[in-house]
């Protein structure tokens, strides 16, 4: 009945919180200089020190921070999407959003404002994400009413557009030029500045408790807009404010880390198979094990070629493209 | 109380009620027929605040519909549609997703009276055996008889069902529309409902609404509604018109073609 209920929904976020905490504290101990357990909790705690303190205060914690941030931010707008329009297959890339924000980051280095401050670029990555939205907002809402297939489609063609568009400026590009766009896109969790690694974890932290306003408004929604407009719930109001804030998540999240594939599709996937199709706990969970999924592929990335770095995207792509087809695929692993 | 006062709906340039005034008072058992396409669907849709009429108003209990708020519409109307979606998820939490009207703002978790009407409405309805079983994993007779449930746990006054016993057999049919009949009699539930069987609708409803092209043809008792001519001139195929030798309702049959002939003599 519902206390059972509740109490697996506690187990799952203890769980998950225990493995977070792993995660974060492998994330904080392995890289080029291995860090021992015992002194990691001494590090943490000193306010100074040597060698190990600055690796772990200025180098591993922020990255940490932001894998966590950017992670759930990307899983939690999948899951809201994919609730939203009923489609396993869409993700946060699909809207064509962070075509925009690809847009706006390229012809900021083309045009050489990114040399002017460590912010213009994700600044014009957010700002194309926000043109993008508006562009398709009003496209798609005729008459109050959001046309959620048409959103889908112009999603996926202005994407195209916009993949198009920045193979013409790597083409129009200088070389060193043409490094930045390429690295920009593969996406990273390598971020210098303390400001914008705040700014990400405030907005996706915030955005994960405003959408929890919304999580009997979602579950109905599983069952089609019809059916949920019969449960009360302001059917285009909802589809509106929760278009708006994943898009924001998305727009947020691109445009300090560029493009990190593949969280926002499989991890919400699996946390439905693994918590159920309630968004009460599917929205916190997706949050924390898409924050998981992202800090564990990132310490993988940074030390299996180390000194040098593999673009994140790849291990996300990688392991979750592999992890997807093996439970798809597994007996009796049918359904959605 | 509902009153529809010359509402006029339609979707597009295309105008499909043209004209419908109706009234529907408390604790009737209403059913809807007519050929495809004469707006019955769309009738239900109009008095559920799905499509907004464009010209007319329906008024609940004095007050237009489209002026109650949303959640408070949904505590007293609820509607079981044509198709209940086979989502994944179990048959309990389904029904409780009924609760979501009654939901107060910020409330979280169920609470004991949520968990306590579906569980009444789940007995009532005969589905409790099956609450631990996944949606999508039910035959459509259980699906239907689910779907009565998650909209009974809405405790509404108004119940809504659109063609609830299509690609149903016989025994599910039956089923079916005696719980509907025992509800409406045992805690005074106005049902309004799509029916394309004619016999079924004969069988079961105190009044019908028959429709042809937007508007309303004849309503009135089935005695005088299914009557040969109306069925005739409105459905635009000879049928046959008896009385059920038990329950003493009309039933209709349809005439094949090839067969008229033997009427006439």
């Amino acid at each position: 009945m519902i206390q059972p209920r509740a109490k697996q929904w506690l187990f799952w976020l203890w769980l998950l919180g225990a493995l977070a905490l792993l995660a974060a504290v492998g994330a904080l101990l392995i890289g080029p200089s291995g860090i021992p357990l015992g002194k990691i909790f001494q590090v943490l705690w000193n306010r100074q020190g040597g060698i190990e303190h600055s690796i772990v205060w200025n180098i591993r914690l922020p990255r940490l921070l932001l894998g966590f941030a950017i992670g759930g931010a990307l899983s939690l707008a999948g899951v809201i999407l994919q609730g939203m329009f009923r489609n396993p297959l869409v993700e946060p890339y699909t809207l064509g959003i962070s075509g925009g924000a690809a847009v706006g980051v390229s012809l900021s280095i083309l045009l050489g404002l990114s040399r002017l401050s460590i912010f213009s670029m994700p600044l014009a990555g957010f700002l194309g994400a926000c043109a993008m939205i508006l562009l398709l907002y009003r496209l798609n809402a005729k008459k109050k009413v959001l046309s959620l297939q048409g959103l889908l489609l112009t999603g996926v063609m202005i994407n195209f557009i916009a993949s198009s568009l920045i193979m013409l400026f790597l083409a129009l590009s200088r070389s060193e030029d043409l490094q930045g766009i390429i690295f920009w896109i593969m996406g990273s969790l390598d971020e210098p500045n303390g400001l914008l690694i705040k700014i990400a974890l405030v907005a996706s932290l915030l955005f994960l408790f405003i959408t929890y306003f919304f999580h009997s408004d979602l579950n109905a929604l599983a069952l089609g807009e019809e059916e949920a407009l019969h449960l009360g719930v302001p059917v285009e109001r909802t589809k509106g404010l929760l278009f708006v804030i994943t898009s924001l998540l998305i727009g947020v999240s691109v445009a300090v880390a560029g493009m990190i594939g593949f969280v926002g599709l499989v991890v919400p996937h699996f946390m439905r198979r693994i918590v159920g199709h309630d968004h009460r706990i599917l929205l916190v969970a997706s949050f924390l094990a898409g924050g998981i999924f992202l800090v564990f592929c990132d310490t993988i990335a940074r030390t299996v070629i180390a000194p040098l770095e593999l673009p994140v995207g790849v291990i996300t792509g990688i392991l979750g493209g592999s992890l997807f087809v093996w439970v798809l695929t597994r007996k009796g692993g049918g359904t959605v | 109380m509902f009153s529809v006062k010359g509402v006029v709906c339609g979707y597009g340039p295309k105008v499909v009620l043209d004209g419908i005034d109706l009234s529907v008072a408390q604790g009737e058992f209403l059913g809807v027929i007519g050929p495809n396409g004469s707006g019955k669907t769309t009738l239900l849709r109009a008095l559920t605040r799905v499509l907004a009429p464009r010209q007319g108003e329906i008024l609940l209990n004095g007050e237009n519909i489209w002026r109650v708020p949303l959640k408070n519409f949904a505590r007293r109307v609820a509607v079981v549609s044509q198709t209940v979606p086979a989502v994944p998820m179990t048959v309990e939490e389904f029904v409780l997703l009924g609760r979501i009207p009654h939901y107060r703002d910020l409330q979280f978790l169920e609470t004991g009276r949520d968990a306590e009407v579906a569980e009444r409405s789940m007995r009532m309805t005969g589905v409790k055996e099956l609450r631990g079983r996944w949606m999508d994993q039910l035959s459509g007779g259980e699906r239907q008889l689910v779907a009565i449930a998650r909209a009974l746990a809405q405790e509404p006054e108004w119940l809504f069902l659109d063609e609830p016993t299509a690609h149903l057999d016989i025994a599910h049919q039956v089923r079916i529309l005696d719980l509907l009949l025992e509800l409406n009699q045992s805690s005074n539930l106005t049902l309004i409902m799509v029916l394309h069987d004619l016999n079924l609708a004969g069988e079961y409803c105190r009044r019908l609404l028959l429709m042809q092209k937007g508007r309303i043809h004849k309503k009135g008792s089935a005695e005088e509604v299914l009557d040969r001519g109306i069925i005739e001139e409105v459905y635009g195929t000879p049928v046959a018109v008896g009385k059920n030798p038990l329950s003493a309702r009309p039933f209709v049959l349809p005439v094949p073609a090839g067969k008229q002939t033997e009427r006439k003599k």
